[in-house]
């Protein structure tokens, strides 16, 4: 009885699924659209009520007058009774009672000669049919764009946190260690998720997998810094936290498609990036910047909110693609010789290289090379400053990126002033639930270095963390270990192709230019279609 | 399977395609059962209160079934649409959905399989739609045998 009572409940709830409602009002439409009836045959004895019965009739009908002597005359075009001769008028296709074609005639019948008058309004009679199978027809399209040329779209990517739990992935505050695609390759990442003034003493993060992957968890915390009004906290590339109270904002920036300063000088989302070379996917491009700032300003940090475009995820599922049905063979196979790290540093990574900052020295006349950014992902932005090495004495700081065409998307540069060095607290969560309910095995996992939370697609858990203080504004930013297992998808299978692979590993330059065409066909698309679309992801559950 | 249900069930040739079966010059295909379970075919000549007329195709002959003996009849008034290449068709586009295959493809499978089928039925109608005063719009003379014609005068005149 319980079992029979959990099974209803089980139903009840996916009725409540917003895909399933969906699917059944799709299902609904197109089954109600398929099974339109056909209409029948319509027969008059009487002239009167034939014509009575066709002014009537939307669509202006054919008519058959099935003559006494058995012949046939069908009217497939205009016709007309004429009611004082008592005739039927038109041109006709004329038959014999074996239906012989007697030939297509201007014909006048005595009224009297006909036995019966048949017609009827066939307008379009498949349109239902035609109707259900184009509007399927549309939306497995323009699902199929949205997957093939965009998998992150249908599937996300790595784990994905929200302040905002019911934000989707087009407002992610964070995703973490997006390289990890295997044990060997686990990592800490850490993401800016800005300033939050917490009113309360907890603070919460809510981490979904929102793709078709395994996360493996080992560790997630909060790293917390209180703040004053104009006081931030920004996060370097090498880890190293700098507290700034002064930020200059952008006077100039050039690239090639002209003057970008506005598209780049505040945080509003609305990003610059370029398209990629179609002859060669890691032709690189720059971007020039100038700033005034105080002159006695001398310890100074280049300020990017930053992300990628779609292109290295393009690469991830590729690479996928090319082992076909050896993918479990080939990781195990790099995971036992220690290659995976090597394969995703030295290889594609290194030919595409870093966002490289240069800052133009006045006394030398040349651009000296800072550093670079790099995080992987284009979902969460990338909030990072680089302290700059170079003295800038003068009013006017020049700074010249060099980045590779098409891979980078970027929302904001600004100049920050680095007033100090500083340590963040690092908080572990003190509360982690799951589904509205407390998930203290989910917790242990995560604060035991030796173990690993286990989120299956669609799984859900929101970590809160208890602040030192109340009411008190904090930088936060969001560190989390682990790595994730991709899920081969059946398609990808047919896309194995072995030498592809092995050009990809060993020879990035080349395999960069020969993919350049195929990448430009899936570019087209990719980009308006995964920042216009949202989809859902079925629940998977490991521990159940 | 479908397929082989589909085919199994063609309607002759002489039938016109939905869209023009309004032009047809001749009288739908029927298939009647009598009492003892014979089964009989052939294109309706005509039907009245106490017979039906049917011509066979196969022997070339009009044979008259009183109405009285026929227990259930179907008749197929034009050549349906076929769809059944978009059942594979549309299966094979749900491959590119990925996980949400799960979801399209029992969509997709279940829609065109009835879109087929409501095509291939649609322009099928029995007994149970038809009374026998209905049967006759179906009938190449819907108002009877004509005066003056002999049963075995009629033939069927194909060009």
């Amino acid at each position: 009885m319980n079992i029979q009572r959990k099974k209803s409940f089980k139903i009840l709830k996916q009725l409540k699924n917003p895909w399933v409602i969906s699917s059944c009002l799709i299902l609904s439409i197109l089954l109600i659209q398929a099974c339109q009836p056909i209409e029948m045959r319509q027969n008059y004895k009487d002239v009167n009520t034939l014509m009575h019965e066709a002014k009537n009739m939307s669509v202006s009908p054919y008519l058959k007058a099935h003559l006494k002597n058995g012949d046939v005359l069908i009217f497939d075009g205009p016709w007309s009774v004429d009611t004082v001769q008592v005739m039927v008028k038109g041109e006709a296709m004329c038959y014999d009672f074996n239906r012989k074609f007697l030939g297509r005639n201007e014909v006048s019948v005595n009224i009297d000669k006909v036995a019966i008058f048949e017609t009827n309004s066939i307008d379009r009679p498949e349109k239902g049919r035609i109707t259900a199978l184009s509007i399927l027809a549309g939306l497995d399209v323009a699902l199929g764009i949205v997957c093939v040329t965009n998998p992150k779209a249908c599937f996300g990517s790595c784990p994905t946190f929200y302040v905002n739990e019911n934000d989707n992935f087009h407002f992610a505050d964070a995703e973490g260690f997006s390289n990890a695609i295997s044990p060997s390759m686990e990592y800490f990442d850490i993401d800016a998720i800005q300033k939050h003034k917490i009113s309360g003493k907890e603070f919460s993060l809510t981490m979904k997998n929102e793709a078709l992957e395994t996360h493996c968890v080992n560790n997630v915390k909060l790293l917390a810094y209180p703040t004053e009004r104009n006081e931030r906290v920004y996060q370097a590339p090498n880890n190293q936290f700098y507290l700034s109270d002064k930020v200059y904002e952008l006077k100039k920036a050039e690239s090639s498609e002209g003057d970008i300063t506005d598209l780049i000088a505040s945080e509003d989302r609305k990003e610059r990036f370029s398209l990629a070379d179609e002859k060669n996917l890691s032709s690189k491009e720059e971007i020039y910047l100038s700033f005034e700032k105080d002159a006695d300003d001398e310890d100074l940090g280049l300020f990017l909110n930053f992300r990628q475009t779609l292109m290295t995820t393009y690469f991830i599922y590729s690479a996928m693609g090319y082992m076909g049905d050896e993918v479990g063979d080939i990781f195990a196979k790099l995971e036992r010789d220690g290659q995976a790290h090597k394969m995703l540093k030295g290889g594609l990574k290194k030919e595409l290289g870093n966002l490289d900052v240069y800052v133009w020295d006045e006394n030398e006349s040349i651009w000296v090379l800072q550093d670079g950014f790099y995080e992987t992902g284009p979902i969460a932005p990338n909030r990072q400053v680089l302290p700059l090495s170079t003295n800038c004495s003068g009013k006017e700081v020049k700074v010249k990126l060099v980045l590779n065409k098409g891979l980078w998307r970027i929302d904001q540069v600004a100049l920050a002033r680095l007033n100090k060095e500083v340590k963040p607290f690092e908080l572990n969560p003190s509360f982690v639930s799951s589904e509205g309910k407390e998930n203290n095995q989910a917790k242990l996992d995560v604060l035991n270095p030796e173990r690993h939370l286990i989120s299956m697609p669609g799984n859900q858990f929101e970590f809160t963390f208890e602040m030192p203080e109340e009411n008190q504004e904090y930088e936060l930013f969001l560190y989390s270990k682990g790595y994730y297992l991709e899920w081969m998808r059946s398609q990808w299978l047919a896309e194995k192709n072995l030498l592809k692979l092995r050009q990809m590993l060993e020879n990035p330059k080349r395999y960069l230019k020969a993919e350049a065409k195929a990448y430009k066909e899936y570019e087209q698309t990719m980009e308006h279609e995964f920042w216009n679309s949202k989809v859902e992801t079925k629940t998977y559950s490991y521990y159940e | 399977m479908l397929v082989l249900v589909l085919s199994s069930c063609a309607p002759p040739r002489y039938l016109d395609k939905v869209k023009e079966s309004h032009l047809s010059q001749y009288g739908g295909y029927i298939t009647l059962f009598n009492n003892d379970g014979i089964k009989m075919t052939g294109e309706l000549i005509a039907v009245s209160a106490e017979k039906m007329v049917l011509y066979s195709l196969e022997v070339g002959e009009c044979y008259e079934v009183p109405t009285s003996s026929v227990r259930r009849y179907e008749i197929i008034f034009a050549a349906p649409e076929k769809y059944g290449w978009a059942i594979p068709t549309s299966a094979a586009l749900t491959l590119s959905h990925g996980f949400f295959a799960i979801l399209t493809m029992p969509i997709n499978l279940l829609t065109t399989t009835i879109v087929s089928i409501s095509a291939n039925q649609s322009t099928r109608l029995t007994h149970n739609d038809l009374t026998l005063n209905e049967l006759k719009m179906y009938a190449r003379f819907p108002q009877g045998i004509p005066e003056g014609v002999e049963l075995d005068e009629i033939k069927q005149f194909s060009e």
